[in-house]
C-alpha cells in the first residue's frame, strides 16, 4: 500500500471516531433536554421572584439595588403618587412616583429610604427577541399573592412582536398567563433579563381573564425614556413636528427593495421636520433603522421614543424621475415656533 | 482539519433547535405519564335533585352566560386507595344528589357513596367497592415554583386522559394548603391529579367553581397538596362534613381618590357581585350603606361588617365620556356573596 495509503487509512478512522463522539454526545444530550430546561427554568425562577415588587393592586419590578423600581402608570400613578410596597417575602418600603408616561403606561417608582443591595433585574433587548422564545412572567393575578408574599411565576413564549394594540404601541405579545394583579411586572427571558413591562390583555365577553394573549411594553422602549424619568415628572412622547404622512402601497417591499413608507405629503416652515431636510414628495422608509412600512409601523416605532432625542430617518426621495435614499437627522418633539 | 469542520457542522445541526427539542422531550414523556395516570384516574356520573350552581346569579342576562355554567357530563376523581376511597372536588359533589356512578379505568361501572367533604378546601371523599385499584406514587421532595406539572382530567377513553402541562407557579396559596399551577384548568379537571415529570402525585386540582374570578383556561388553578389531603383522610373517611362559612365579597379591587374624593374602583372581578350589579371599572365609589366612603381602606372595613346575601345600596361617581370633564352620579344595589378565595 505504501506510506500515503497507510496515512488516508488513520484519516478515515480519525474522522470516524469524531463522528462516533458527536453522535454519542447528541443521544446523550437530547435525552437531558428536559432535565436542562427544568433546571434552566428553577434558575430563572429563584433569580427573579426576589426582585419583584407588590403595589396594593397590581405588580412592578426592581432595576436597581438602591431601590428604583419600573410598573405601570395604570398601577402607581402619575409623579408624587406615594405606595407602600412589598417585595417577595413581605419587607415593607415607602415609595414615590418620580417619572411617568401615561401614554406608554409606564410609572418609575424609588423607595423613599436610603436602601442598598436590594435584589434588581436588568433589562434585556426587546428587538432581539423572536417569535417562541420561551419567557416567564411574574405578577400577582387576582392578589393571590398578597398575604403569603409569593408572587406568582407563569409561563409561557412570545407569540408576536411589534404590536400596536390600543395605546401600546410596539407591545410584544406572549401567551404565558397575565391576569388582572399582573399589570406592571415583569416579563423575563430564560437568561433573566426583563424584555417587558406587562400590562393589557386581550378579553373575551369582557371576562377580565386571560385569554391566552397578553401585552408587555417592550424594555427597549422603557430603556430611552429612564433618564427622562429619573429628572422627575412626566415624559412626552416623540413625534415628528410639522410634516404630514399618508401611507402608500409599493409591490416591490414585497421583493425586499426599498419601497413602502410613508409619504409626506405636506411640511411646516419653521418645523423640526422642515429643519431636518424633509421634503414633500419624501417617503420615510425607516426610523432609527427600523423599517416603518405603514402608517401603524410608523406611530408605532416613534412611540417608542420620548420627546428630546434626535434621531436618523431613512428617506426615498424622487428627483427627476431618479429615486435616491437620503439620510436625515431629525429632532423628535416640538419646538418653539 | 475535516474532523474539525465535521464537529462545527454536526454541532450547530444538533444544538440549534432549543425549543424543538423541549417539543420532543415533552412528546416522548407522554406515554410514560399517560400509564402513570389513567390507572388512578375515574370518572364520575353525577346524578344530583339541585345544584347550587344552577343560576349563577345575574349570569343569565349576560351573553357569557355558559363561561359560569357546570358543563353535562362526568367529571373527574382520583383514586387513592386501592380498596375505593376516591378523592375529587367539592364543587364536583355539591348540591343534593341522587346518585354517584364511578366509572373505573377498566369501564366497569360501580356506585359510589359520597363520605365526607370539606366546602372550604373544595375537597371529597367518595368510596367504591372495589380491589387492587392502582394508585399514584406519592411525590416526597418538596414542590417549587417553576417545577413543571401536568393536570389530570377524565376522558371518554379511560386510557388517554387529558393531560395539560404547566409550571407550579406558587407552593404558598389558600392558607398553604394548596399549590398554584398555570396549566389551563377546567371545570372538567376538577378532582384530577397534579403529577410531576416522574408521575408523582403532587396534588388534586381544586378551587374552580362558576363564581371564581381566575375563571377556566386563564392559566390560574390550584391544586390541593397530597401532604394536606393525607392529614384529613382520616377526618373525611369518618364522615366529617365540613361547610364553612367563606368570606363575605363584593369583587372590586379600589385606590384613594382626590378628587372626587372617595374609592376609585380599578378592578372588577369577574363573575363577582360587583359585576353583575353594573359597576365599572372608572368609577368612584363615594357612599355605600348610607355610608360616605372618603378612601378606599374604607370600602373593606365597610364590607366586612356584612353577610353574604345582604344587598347594600352602592353610590358611585362615573365619567359617561372620558374627554369630558363631567361626572355623572350613578346607584346599583349589589347583593354580597361568598368570597371564592
Amino acid at each position: 500500500m505504501g506510506r500515503q495509503g497507510i496515512r488516508r487509512k488513520a484519516g478515515d478512522i480519525a474522522i470516524l471516531r469524531t463522528v462516533a463522539i458527536i453522535v454519542a454526545t447528541a443521544t446523550a444530550c437530547a435525552q437531558n433536554d428536559f432535565a436542562d430546561f427544568q433546571k434552566k427554568l428553577k434558575d430563572v425562577t429563584k433569580k427573579v421572584t426576589p426582585a419583584y415588587v407588590f403595589f396594593e393592586n397590581g405588580s412592578g419590578v426592581l432595576i436597581s439595588e438602591d431601590g428604583w423600581i419600573l410598573t405601570n402608570h395604570h398601577v402607581a400613578g402619575p409623579a408624587g403618587k406615594e405606595h407602600k410596597i412589598h417585595i417577595t417575602g413581605g419587607k415593607e418600603f415607602d415609595a414615590k412616583v418620580v417619572g411617568y408616561d401615561p401614554l406608554g403606561d409606564i410609572s418609575l417608582v424609588k423607595i423613599d429610604e436610603d436602601v442598598k443591595g436590594l435584589p434588581f433585574l436588568e433589562l434585556g433587548d426587546s428587538d432581539a427577541l423572536k417569535n417562541g422564545d420561551f419567557v416567564v412572567a411574574v405578577g400577582n393575578p387576582f392578589l393571590l399573592g398578597s398575604e403569603s408574599w409569593e408572587p406568582t411565576v407563569t409561563f409561557g413564549t412570545i407569540t408576536a412582536l411589534h404590536r400596536y394594540q390600543d395605546w401600546y404601541m410596539d407591545a410584544v405579545q406572549t401567551d404565558a398567563q397575565i391576569n388582572p394583579g399582573n399589570s406592571g411586572g415583569p416579563l423575563i427571558t430564560m437568561e433573566g433579563k426583563v424584555i417587558g413591562i406587562n400590562g393589557r390583555i386581550a378579553m373575551r365577553f369582557g371576562n377580565r381573564v386571560n385569554t391566552g394573549v397578553g401585552y408587555a411594553i417592550p424594555s427597549n422602549q422603557i430603556r430611552r425614556y429612564l433618564p427622562y424619568f429619573k429628572k422627575g415628572g412626566r415624559a412626552l412622547h416623540g413625534l415628528i413636528d410639522g410634516v404630514t404622512v399618508t401611507e402608500i402601497d409599493d409591490p416591490r417591499w414585497e421583493t425586499g427593495e426599498y419601497g413602502d413608507g410613508v409619504l409626506v405629503v405636506s411640511t411646516e416652515d419653521p418645523s423640526p421636520a422642515f429643519d431636518a431636510g424633509i421634503k414633500v414628495g419624501d417617503v420615510i422608509v425607516e426610523v432609527d433603522g427600523k423599517r416603518t412600512f405603514n402608517l401603524n409601523r410608523f406611530h408605532g416605532v416613534l412611540g417608542t421614543y420620548p420627546a428630546g432625542e434626535t434621531v436618523p430617518i431613512k428617506v426615498k426621495r424622487t428627483e427627476n424621475g431618479k429615486a435616491t435614499m437620503k439620510t436625515l437627522k431629525v429632532y423628535l418633539g416640538q419646538k418653539n415656533k | 482539519m475535516k474532523p474539525l469542520l465535521l464537529t462545527a457542522l454536526l454541532a450547530t445541526l444538533i444544538f440549534a433547535q432549543d425549543n424543538e427539542n423541549l417539543r420532543d422531550e415533552l412528546s416522548k414523556l407522554t406515554p410514560q405519564l399517560l400509564k402513570a395516570v389513567a390507572d388512578s384516574t375515574v370518572a364520575l356520573v353525577i346524578d344530583r335533585l339541585s345544584d347550587p350552581y344552577a343560576d349563577p346569579e345575574g349570569a343569565a342576562s349576560r351573553s357569557h352566560r355558559y363561561y359560569y355554567t357546570r358543563p353535562k357530563g362526568p367529571c373527574t376523581g382520583t383514586v387513592v386507595t386501592p380498596d375505593g376511597y376516591i378523592a375529587t372536588s367539592y364543587f364536583n359533589v355539591c348540591g343534593v344528589l341522587k346518585k354517584i356512578t364511578v366509572i373505573l379505568p377498566d369501564r366497569t361501572e360501580v356506585e359510589g357513596k359520597l363520605i365526607g367533604y370539606d366546602k372550604g378546601k373544595d375537597i371529597a371523599l367518595v368510596k367504591v367497592e372495589a380491589d387492587g385499584l392502582k394508585t399514584l406514587k406519592i411525590c416526597k421532595t418538596s414542590v417549587e415554583q417553576g417545577d413543571i406539572a401536568f393536570l389530570v382530567g377524565r376522558a371518554p377513553d379511560p386510557k388517554n386522559p387529558t393531560i395539560c402541562w404547566g409550571i407550579v407557579s406558587a407552593t404558598k396559596r389558600f392558607e398553604e394548603s394548596c399549590i398554584q399551577i398555570d396549566s389551563e384548568m377546567n371545570y372538567g379537571s376538577s378532582g384530577g391529579a397534579v403529577v410531576n415529570a416522574k408521575g408523582e402525585f403532587l396534588g388534586i386540582a381544586n378551587h374552580i367553581l362558576p363564581k371564581s374570578p381566575w375563571g377556566q383556561s386563564g392559566g390560574v388553578g390550584f391544586a390541593l397538596k397530597i401532604s394536606e389531603f393525607d392529614k384529613m383522610f382520616d377526618k373525611l373517611k369518618k364522615g366529617s362534613k365540613v361547610e364553612k362559612e367563606a368570606g363575605v365579597y363584593m369583587g372590586v379591587l379600589t385606590t384613594d381618590s382626590k378628587d372626587p374624593a372617595g374609592a376609585e374602583v380599578t378592578e372588577v372581578f369577574s363573575g363577582s357581585p360587583a359585576e353583575d350589579a353594573g359597576i365599572n371599572v372608572g368609577d368612584v365609589i363615594v357612599e355605600m350603606g348610607g355610608e360616605k366612603i372618603a378612601k378606599a381602606a374604607e370600602v373593606k372595613k365597610f364590607i366586612a361588617k356584612k353577610k353574604a346575601g345582604d344587598t347594600i345600596k352602592v353610590k358611585v361617581k362615573r365619567k359617561p365620556d372620558p374627554k369630558k370633564d363631567k361626572w355623572v352620579d350613578k346607584e346599583f344595589d349589589v347583593k354580597l356573596g361568598t368570597s371564592p378565595f
